[in-house]
């Protein structure tokens, strides 16, 4: 049996928030550099980083009580047995 | 930073308009956003009516988690989408002084076309508005193009088309007298 513990897809979770957050810095920069920091590129910003802070508070939220040593199994032998039962 | 600093302001430059494109053309973008932020909504209420329970968080000790933080990812990148799209759409400015015209056009987020041409080189100014919304709204394109034909700016979707053909005219006619003299 090959499994996993569940952890391991929150560490993949943080590396896409990494990924992330360089990107809106980014973005950020760019508006910035180019003269375009006006009243309409600050509310969407605003939008967009109040939108994921909010996104990220209820995904701390809903994952609050998950026990995140449970082991996922990736991989079972025993999901075959009795497949070729004729 | 600031315009005069992007453009390299000469100190006999005047900056006459700068132009982005028209409000309305973004909708659409941000249409397919909203569509974007309910797809999770309706693919949870559908799970649950097909499987209902299979997303309990207190039964399913492995499945919730991992559909919270795929959702989590989707609506994430959703956001980044979104932004991506409305750099694009701003980023996208036309400068018009009494000596030239810059056009900065965003392609992306990791390029980017710089275009310049003095205002006595322009020969030709052609509008065009085309389609239901730029008419009811007032927004076109604005081509220019000098004398060679080959060199050609294109304002893409700015509001009161017609006002900035004339002022270009203008301006280049005056300076066109101005380098003459």
């Amino acid at each position: 049996m090959f499994e996993i513990s569940l952890y391991i897809f929150l560490f993949i979770y943080f590396g896409f928030l990494a990924i992330f957050f360089i990107f809106s810095i980014l973005n950020f920069y760019h508006i910035v550099v180019t003269a375009s920091f006006t009243l309409a590129s600050f509310i969407v910003s605003f939008f967009v980083f109040s939108l994921a802070t909010l996104i990220l508070y209820a995904t701390w939220y809903l994952l609050i009580n998950v026990d995140w040593q449970t082991a996922v199994p990736l991989f079972n032998y025993e999901w075959f047995n009795g497949i070729l039962i004729f | 930073m600031i315009i005069s600093n992007l453009i390299r302001q000469k100190s006999y430059e005047k900056i006459e308009y700068l132009l982005r494109r028209h409000p309305i053309t973004f909708l659409p973008s941000f249409l397919i956003f909203l569509l974007m932020l309910a797809v999770p909504v309706v693919v949870y209420l559908l799970i649950n009516n097909l499987y209902p329970n299979i997303l309990d968080p207190l039964t399913s000790k492995i499945l919730f988690p991992l559909a919270t933080l795929s959702a989590s990812i989707y609506y994430l990148g959703t956001c980044l989408f979104f932004y991506f799209r409305f750099i694009e759409f701003y980023l996208d400015i036309w400068i018009v002084t009494n000596d030239r015209i810059v056009s900065i056009n965003q392609k992306g987020l990791f390029s980017q076309t710089i275009s310049e041409m003095d205002l006595y080189r322009i020969q030709d100014v052609t509008v065009v508005v085309n389609g239901f919304f730029p008419s009811i709204f007032k927004y076109g394109d604005v081509q220019i193009k000098t004398a060679s034909q080959n060199i050609k700016i294109i304002f893409k979707n700015v509001p009161k088309p017609n006002e900035i053909r004339e002022a270009l005219i203008q301006l280049s006619d005056e300076d066109r007298k101005h380098h003459n003299s």
